[in-house]
């Protein structure tokens, strides 16, 4: 195994982060690691004994999703990976991860995060792989697990050729890029160790900004069906569940004077939808997905009651 | 080779000089995968055989220096199978159809084979060269010479797959408490894996675990972590480690008063020069009060190097280097760079006439003026004479003007300046009101950046001090990005959204809308014919934002009446039935981008 970076590891880091981001730095303090810093506080930051290789991208104020894409275009290694300030890497991660990576390679491997119960269900589609499953029935499996327990190693020339970034200026730009990975790579493999730690809950978490959600849900729900993967009918039903799921789980949280604007936001959406999947929707497709998780069955029943009306 | 029974170690030594195979045969005729190792040649080759005819052969090379007792890893999953070689890794696809259908044998000639072990990770290729302990999911590499024990071995095997524990430990909210002390001691050296800076202590049963363990974190660069012997004291509570990398706040520059002239500098080699000497004519060179920050932004032409050849020992200028990141990153760059009380922003391609920003500095310490303004002219081509003036632009008036620092000057009001001509080169800012308001330029954005800067610069701002003299000097040639008809016009729409966006509208609609449906009408005319659709869907969502924010304004008509493309309408038209609160789909041109791109995924 090589000593050179074989991942370059993008962290971006506003005002009040860099406490935390300085947990995530040192431990990405290893040679097989490059990491990149996106310094994009309206406070200027700097780094006092930066790692060796560590690059500093020092930017005006942005929103995060502008910061990340600015250190994934100054990625150098062959994959790269994002993380949140806090969040830390595994010091055995990166010789798991360039093992992984060099030997497997593909265009993208998924990772869970320690604590969100995602290792073992990427053991379990990891074992299906290899029991002769094929990459859609893993991509299926993958579309089931919420996005936030699994994280996305991707190929750097991959990620350029398929133009793969974070959609500038809105929240929630992390689940439309690593669900994008899904729709866009041919070759992706998962490794069931947790090499990711989350960052420790120490704040309340922000109200979820439900237009940016639903924003980044059209984005996805437009690149869909321009990808392979849409031809496969179970896929196209989990990737519908997933996505609705995720629209129909912040209605629950929002003021009633907003449900209304949500409700019809979402509507708009399905209005626009390629026939061939928002025909799906109907309770007699739900056969095409039996393995289909209850919450996202139940995701799919409120959507079918929500759209409908 | 059964279904549990995927990796195999390979040695050609047996049969060395007779190309040695190994196959995976359903019967003589129907042979799965074959694998030949031709040393002779530093080859080796994979093929199979259906209905007794064979395949293509795939050949590759061995690696430098392979011999015969040299390993081969074989990893079969259903299908696919992977060949492990010299740290390398080459997969083969099993194509017949009804494989594994009538069962299968292994056939060898001249092949040793030993069976190693499942390998527990999808994607991980690599034979274990060293003992690995495996619990909760993580993989910990025991160094040469250690040994593991039973004891240890035995947790391994009983733990191995037990993450709920981990989980549990590894969210303990605080980033600074230490870890409780874990039962099994393998456990709590995992967990400490995923905390740095914390200490984990394991009590061990013996010496010898306790030895090892440590060990296994030291060579896993697992710090914090502590393992026990039995008859060892209490560990004293240390203080916890801090992190070693630190990122701070920086405090504040020191700020001198003068002008920081910004220049963004990405691959503008033929004019640069004229540029920084234009700059420079007439500047005393003993005084400090003025220096020009030249940021190169990754540039892949001679630029940097001409500039750094030609002025290198010029204390009134400095050059800069940074990864690419667009031009307004280059701008944002070097205000963070910048030590002096006003700064300004000029164009790599662009001149002035001597004397032009000294003079809107004065004018600007005269006044205290937050930002002062000068005239500009375009022109085309090398010939700076041959100028023409910009239009709308306020014009000298002897009623109103007064001698400011020997300059005719006046304020003037920002809401009556041309927003649709963004034009923050030919201006002084003073810094402080740059920040105070929280004014920069948009990183997101790759170009037509100070679109954003300058409708927020003018809704921040009651005016301006406008200087009549000498003039910022526009270039005009085929290669500006403004004269392009490609992807980079959704900057614009992306910007506009952007702010449209932000709480409260920091830029009101009836003074956002209006340059927003020139920019577009204006883009229209140059944009290449495949990206005219998009950009109008696009363009028509924003409109239906803005009239849903307020209907009385009849956006939509004004749009009509500007966007003379036929199929605007229609898209209006659609857009006008919905809610219109979501952001577009490709308006930016990384969307843009990505989803042209799948075009060719689909075929």
């Amino acid at each position: 195994m090589s000593e050179r970076p074989v991942l370059s590891v993008v962290l971006a880091v506003a005002d009040h982060q860099a406490e935390a981001a300085s947990r995530t730095l040192a431990s990405l303090e290893h040679p097989l690691v490059q990491p990149i810093l996106a310094l994009h506080g309206r406070q200027p930051l700097r780094v006092e004994q930066p790692p060796p290789g560590c690059l500093t991208l020092q930017m005006g104020p942005c929103d995060a999703a502008t910061a990340r894409n600015r250190g994934l275009g100054a990625v150098r290694a062959a994959f790269c990976l994002w993380l949140r300030p806090g969040e830390t890497l595994s010091p055995i991660a990166p010789g798991v991860l360039a093992r992984a990576l060099e030997q497997g390679g593909g265009d993208a491997i998924f990772v869970p995060l320690a604590g969100t119960g995602s290792a073992a269900a990427l053991r379990d589609l990891g074992d299906r792989l290899a029991a002769g499953g094929g990459q859609t029935a893993l991509a299926t499996g993958l579309w089931q697990l919420p996005y936030q327990g699994i994280r996305a190693v991707v190929s750097t020339e991959r990620m350029r050729a398929r133009h793969l970034h974070f959609p500038a200026g809105l929240d929630h730009s992390s689940l439309f890029f690593d669900r994008a990975v899904l729709m866009l790579f041919a070759r992706v493999g998962v490794l069931d160790m947790p090499v990711i730690a989350p960052a420790p809950a120490l704040a309340p978490a922000a109200p979820v900004n439900w237009r940016d959600l639903l924003s980044v849900i059209r984005a996805l729900l437009a690149l869909f069906p321009r990808t392979p993967g849409f031809a496969d009918p179970a896929l196209r039903l989990t990737v519908l569940a997933s996505l609705l799921g995720q629209a129909i789980g912040v209605r629950a949280g929002l003021p009633p004077a907003e449900t209304a604007s949500h409700d019809a936001a979402l509507r708009q959406i399905w209005r626009e939808q390629d026939p061939r999947l928002a025909r799906l929707l109907a309770p007699e497709f739900c056969a095409l997905a039996p393995d289909l998780p209850v919450a996202m069955q139940r995701a799919l029943d409120e959507a079918r009651a929500l759209l409908a009306g | 080779m059964d279904a549990d029974q995927r990796l195999l170690q390979l040695r050609a030594g047996a049969g060395a000089g007779s190309a040695p195979f190994f196959e995976l045969r359903e019967d003589d005729a129907e042979r799965a995968f074959h694998l030949s190792i031709r040393l002779a040649a530093g080859r080796f080759v994979i093929n199979d055989m259906q209905g007794g005819h064979w395949g293509a052969e795939d050949w590759h090379d061995l690696p430098p220096g392979f011999g015969a007792e040299d390993p081969i890893l074989l990893d079969r999953r259903g299908r696919q199978v992977r060949i492990l070689i010299g740290g390398g890794a080459v997969e083969w696809m099993i194509r017949a159809p009804g494989f594994g259908a009538r069962g299968f044998h292994v056939h060898t000639e001249g092949i040793d084979q030993t069976w190693i072990a499942p390998r527990r990770h999808a994607g991980l290729g690599a034979g274990p060269r060293l003992e690995r302990l495996a619990v909760a999911g993580c993989d910990l590499a025991v160094p040469p010479g250690a040994d593991p024990g039973v004891v240890l071995r035995q947790q391994a095997l009983a733990w191995r797959h037990e993450q709920g524990w981990l989980d549990a430990l590894v969210l303990v909210p605080g980033p600074d408490a230490a870890l409780p002390p874990a039962d099994p001691p393998l456990m709590a050296l995992a967990a400490a894996g995923f905390r740095p800076g914390r200490r984990v202590t394991a009590p061990c049963p013996d010496a010898l675990t306790a030895q090892t363990l440590n060990a296994v974190a030291a060579f896993n660069g697992i710090d914090g972590f502590q393992a026990l012997p039995p008859d060892a004291e209490p560990p004293t509570p240390a203080p916890v480690l801090p992190a070693r990398p630190r990122i701070t706040t920086a405090p504040a520059p020191a700020e001198a008063p003068g002008l920081e002239v910004i220049v963004a500098l990405y691959n503008t080699e033929d004019h640069i020069g004229d540029c920084l000497d234009s700059l420079l004519a007439g500047l005393d060179p003993t005084d400090t009060s003025v220096g020009i920050t030249v940021v190169d932004d990754g540039s892949t032409d001679a630029g940097p190097e001409r500039v750094r050849a030609r002025y290198g020992g010029d204390p009134r200028l400095r050059i800069v280097s940074k990864p690419n990141g667009g031009c307004a990153s280059a701008r944002n760059f070097g205000r963070r760079l910048a030590r002096r009380s006003h700064i300004a922003f000029v164009d790599a391609d662009d001149l002035v006439d001597q004397g032009f920003f000294p003079a809107l500095l004065a004018v600007a310490r005269e006044t205290g003026a937050d930002v002062v303004q000068g005239g500009f002219a375009r022109f085309e081509g090398d010939d700076p004479t041959r100028r023409w003036p910009a239009p709308a632009d306020p014009q000298p008036d002897p009623v109103a003007d007064r001698l400011v620092c020997g300059l005719m000057a006046r304020p003037v009001s920002a809401g009556a300046l041309n927003r649709r001509q963004a034009a923050i080169w030919r201006r002084v800012y003073r810094r402080g009101f740059l920040d105070e308001q929280d004014i920069w330029f948009p990183e997101s954005a790759t170009a037509f950046d100070d679109l954003g800067f300058e409708q927020r610069l003018l809704s921040a701002l009651d005016r301006m001090w406008m200087v009549f003299g000498p003039q910022y000097l526009y270039r005009q040639h085929p290669q500006q990005d403004v004269r392009q008809g490609d992807a980079r016009h959704f900057n614009s729409l992306h910007q506009m959204r952007l702010m449209l966006d932000h709480p409260g509208g920091e830029v009101p609609d009836g003074e956002l809308v209006p340059v927003l449906i020139a920019n577009a009408a204006w883009s229209v005319t140059l944009l290449e014919p495949a990206l005219l659709d998009p950009f109008l869907v696009t363009l028509a969502e924003l409109i239906a934002r803005c009239h849903a924010r307020d209907p009385a304004r009849d956006w939509p008509g004004r749009a009509r009446s500007a966007i003379a493309h036929p199929d605007f309408a229609y898209h209006l038209d659609r857009a006008l039935a919905g809610p219109c609160i979501l952001a577009p789909v490709a308006d930016h041109p990384d969307r843009l981008r990505l989803l042209r791109g799948c075009e060719s995924l689909s075929r």
